[in-house]
């Protein structure tokens, strides 16, 4: 899929203005944004492998997917709606993008840390710790990703318009909340049952 | 390429072994694992010869072991993390730039060697050698960490962070496959083994550390859980 949006505003005067000449972007495909889902899964999974329980590791399974899926679905109709709402700039296509791309870094990350976790269960009693790293360690990167590609969506400028960096970090704050409320709930989840 | 020389050109230029944007894992790798495994070798057989005997080959074999554990458990997390940053990375890039800073660091421990042996030959009390020990591996490894940064491609947003976080993971990985080998040094009055058993971790052992240069001599294994029965009792005699 090709995302092309930047040939249809006008140029303007200021600095934040958005380039002129037109912007390819790959999108990732529907294969790709789901295999990192899965990554996500395995991940999480492969930190409880330490409880040595196959309950618990697939208790673990949605522990980081849930999370990180959770806050961007339950949050980008909001933000898309205030996006229009306030009259910036980028094409809500490209904020999807943004947000697409964010989720499959989130899983190339988790995809990675999966030796790591595998590492500390076969060879500690962390695996709480560890499967909390393991939430935590995409979740905040797909974060960062996810800011930026919104940022870049919006302007190329070093400053962003206000009302854009307002609605950044309103977005971020919410779903930082909603992402930490949906963990503490799969945290509950997954250490059900297990010996303290 | 002779390992002499190819000892030469990583202390002296690492970046004149990329030949540019191409990377020639292939060609370098077996002379690069070859010197991790000399050069770590031979600083493995000065920390063995803090307890001497036959602590000196089980180090040896072992600090290779330790040094290449974060390249085969930690890579995939760091370059995903560096793709994440938006920087173009491929697997024989950053393989090859770790293993070049990784041969580069176990060049400077081996360096230092000597200087280590010397004050472990005055039977240098033990938490000093400790410290003497983790004094000559930060050396080293800071040395090596700048030039795996330096190794890699430009480019990409919140380098500095991404450099931080992947340091982090290797960290971890590092210290926790330090553990697991343990012991090196080996303390006085303890039994000399090639491995101790699976038990606890890194984290608790630092705590516990901690603990005793707090007059808490209570040691990590008195709360210490064994591996695969949370229910059972501690491990007995587990240092």
């Amino acid at each position: 899929m090709v995302v092309t949006d930047a040939a249809s505003f006008p140029a303007r005067p200021d600095s934040w203005a958005p380039p002129l000449t037109p912007v390819l972007e790959a999108a990732p495909s529907v294969p790709t944004v789901l295999w990192s889902i899965v990554a996500m899964g395995l991940v999480a999974a492969s930190a409880a492998l330490g409880a040595a329980e196959p309950a618990v590791v697939v208790r673990a399974l949605p522990a980081l997917a849930a999370p990180a899926i959770g806050a961007v679905v339950l949050t980008a109709p909001a933000l898309l709606a205030l996006h229009q709402f306030l009259g910036l700039d980028a094409a809500p296509e490209r904020l999807v993008l943004a947000l697409s791309r964010a989720v499959v870094a989130g899983g190339r990350i988790a995809l990675g840390l999966v030796p790591v976790m595998l590492f500390f269960a076969a060879t500690s009693t962390l695996w709480p710790v560890a499967l909390a790293a393991a939430v935590a360690i995409p979740g905040l990167a797909m974060a960062c990703v996810a800011l930026l590609g919104l940022r870049d969506a919006e302007t190329e400028a070093l400053i962003m318009p206000p009302r854009f960096a307002l609605l950044l970090v309103a977005w971020a704050g919410l779903s930082l909340a909603i992402a930490v409320r949906i963990a503490v709930s799969m945290a509950d989840l997954v250490l059900a049952g297990v010996p303290s | 390429m002779a390992l002499l020389q190819l000892t030469v050109r990583v202390l002296r230029s690492p970046a004149s072994l990329l030949d540019g944007d191409g990377v020639p894992l292939a060609k370098l790798a077996p002379g690069l694992l070859a010197l991790v495994v000399l050069a770590g070798g031979l600083f493995g057989l000065v920390i063995g010869s803090y307890r001497g005997g036959i602590q000196h080959v089980f180090a040896a074999i072992k600090l290779p072991g330790v040094l290449l554990l974060p390249l085969l458990v930690a890579l995939p997390a760091v370059r995903a993390l560096y793709l994440a940053a938006g920087m173009p990375l491929g697997y024989d890039r950053l393989a090859l730039a770790a293993l070049i800073g990784v041969a580069r660091a176990s060049l400077l421990a081996a360096a230092m060697g000597p200087a280590l042996w010397l004050m472990y030959s005055v039977h240098l009390d033990y938490h000093v050698a400790v410290m003497c020990l983790c004094g000559a591996l930060v050396l080293a490894g800071a040395t090596g960490l700048i030039t795996i940064g330096q190794l890699l491609p430009g480019g990409g947003r919140l380098r500095a962070v991404t450099h931080l976080a992947a340091l982090g993971v290797a960290g971890v990985v590092f210290a926790q496959g330090g553990w697991l080998l343990r012991p090196f040094l080996v303390r006085p009055r303890a039994e000399v083994t090639f491995v101790r058993p699976i038990e606890a971790d890194v984290f608790s052992s630092v705590g516990a550390a901690w603990r005793s240069s707090r007059g808490d001599y209570r040691g990590w294994e008195a709360q210490s859980v064994p591996m695969w029965a949370p229910e059972a009792e501690p491990a007995e005699g587990s240092r």
